[in-house]
């Protein structure tokens, strides 16, 4: 639904309500399936942790901030779950879920294609290495599944980065292509867009906030994020499912 | 990249092979004061699991490439088959001969 002044997102009618939940459920079912806890966070995050995440030199052109204060509007998810864990050593892998609002200053807009305020579901996986390594097979398959039942399925799985800040971030752009850190599920249907992403860290987080596996190494990280104003604005369910 | 570590064109795959590891090992360390400058490296050592190359050494390991062989480098071959080592830089970028095809 559009209106004639400019809006940060589309406003939803029911149907659309219905089909974007859905959407997140089955994610959702999916994530604590492996064992994820459900988290819900604000959207509102302190400045500190996205300094603390490097976000505010990686992304200042996409970072947008409560006027006079020291809060910013969250980004991404799964910054929530790095602060939340901040300071401890996990004794066992970690899975968090949460579904949030997140805001991105982006210089053009379409509904359904690059929103400033977006919604995501984000399930965050933090432990040992090996075990990054091995979930991440199963988040493709996850993404693939959901795909499928939402007619969003054949996607391609394309090495991507993020739109760091250039050019003083090109070499982290390079770097991101070069060991596959991201992974973009990009539909066909729609030009390519990318409508899920896998994210590995590496120890990054583990690093900037003295998360620990048991033997003091830092815990290895790893996000998968679905955009669900994209599935949502591109599904398909009725032709699947009648 | 300055001029100082900018390459000359190699005439054999070998010789390329070690212009890159004599300037990793040599101007790629003096510039960014990476995090194991005492290590010997041949053309099988990884160069990015080991920290030897990292996200500033990235641009001028690519610049280094594009100087050497008179090309820019495709994204499509920004990817570790193709610059995990020198030896894969090496049999990946070095065109032997193409320059004096007529």
């Amino acid at each position: 639904m559009t209106s004639c002044y400019p809006q940060s997102a589309p406003a939803r009618s029911r149907d659309q309500l219905v089909t974007l939940d859905r959407i997140d459920a089955r994610v959702r079912d999916l994530a604590v399936s492996i064992g994820a806890r459900e988290m819900q966070y604000p959207a509102l995050i302190a400045r500190e942790v996205l300094e603390k995440a490097e976000y505010t030199q990686a992304f200042p052109h996409l970072l947008m901030s409560a006027s006079g204060t020291d809060w910013c509007l969250s980004p991404a998810v799964c910054y929530h779950t790095y602060a939340q864990l901040a300071r401890r050593v996990l004794e066992q892998p970690v899975v968090i879920t949460a579904r949030g609002r997140c805001f991105r200053a982006e210089r053009e807009s379409a509904p359904g294609v690059r929103q400033i305020e977006f919604e995501m579901r984000e399930i965050v996986l933090l432990g040992a290495p090996a075990w990054i390594e091995a979930s991440s097979e199963m988040a493709r398959l996850a993404i693939e599944t959901v795909g499928q039942e939402a007619g969003l399925g054949g996607g391609d799985w394309e090495v991507a980065e993020d739109p760091f800040f250039l050019p003083a971030a090109a070499g982290k752009a390079l770097m991101q292509r070069l060991l596959k850190v991201k992974l973009e599920y990009q539909w066909p249907g729609a030009g390519g867009l990318a409508l899920a992403s896998i994210n590995r860290h590496g120890p990054f987080f583990g690093q900037r906030f003295d998360i620990a596996t048991p033997d003091g190494a830092p815990v290895h990280t790893m996000c998968i994020a679905v955009g669900l104003d994209r599935w949502a604005h591109h599904a398909l369910y009725e032709e699947v499912t009648p | 990249m300055s001029d100082s570590i900018a390459p000359a064109r190699a005439e054999t795959r070998e010789a390329f092979a070690a212009a890159l590891i004599a300037f990793i090992s040599g101007p790629l360390f003096a510039r960014h004061g990476v995090a194991c400058p005492s290590m010997d490296i041949d053309a099988s050592t990884p160069l990015f699991e080991t920290g030897i190359i990292d996200s500033l050494g990235i641009i001028d390991l690519l610049a280094f490439v594009e100087t050497a062989t008179g090309r820019p480098v495709p994204m499509r071959k920004v990817d570790m088959r193709f610059f995990g080592t020198v030896d894969r830089i090496s049999r990946a970028f070095w065109k032997g001969g193409e320059t004096h095809q007529p």
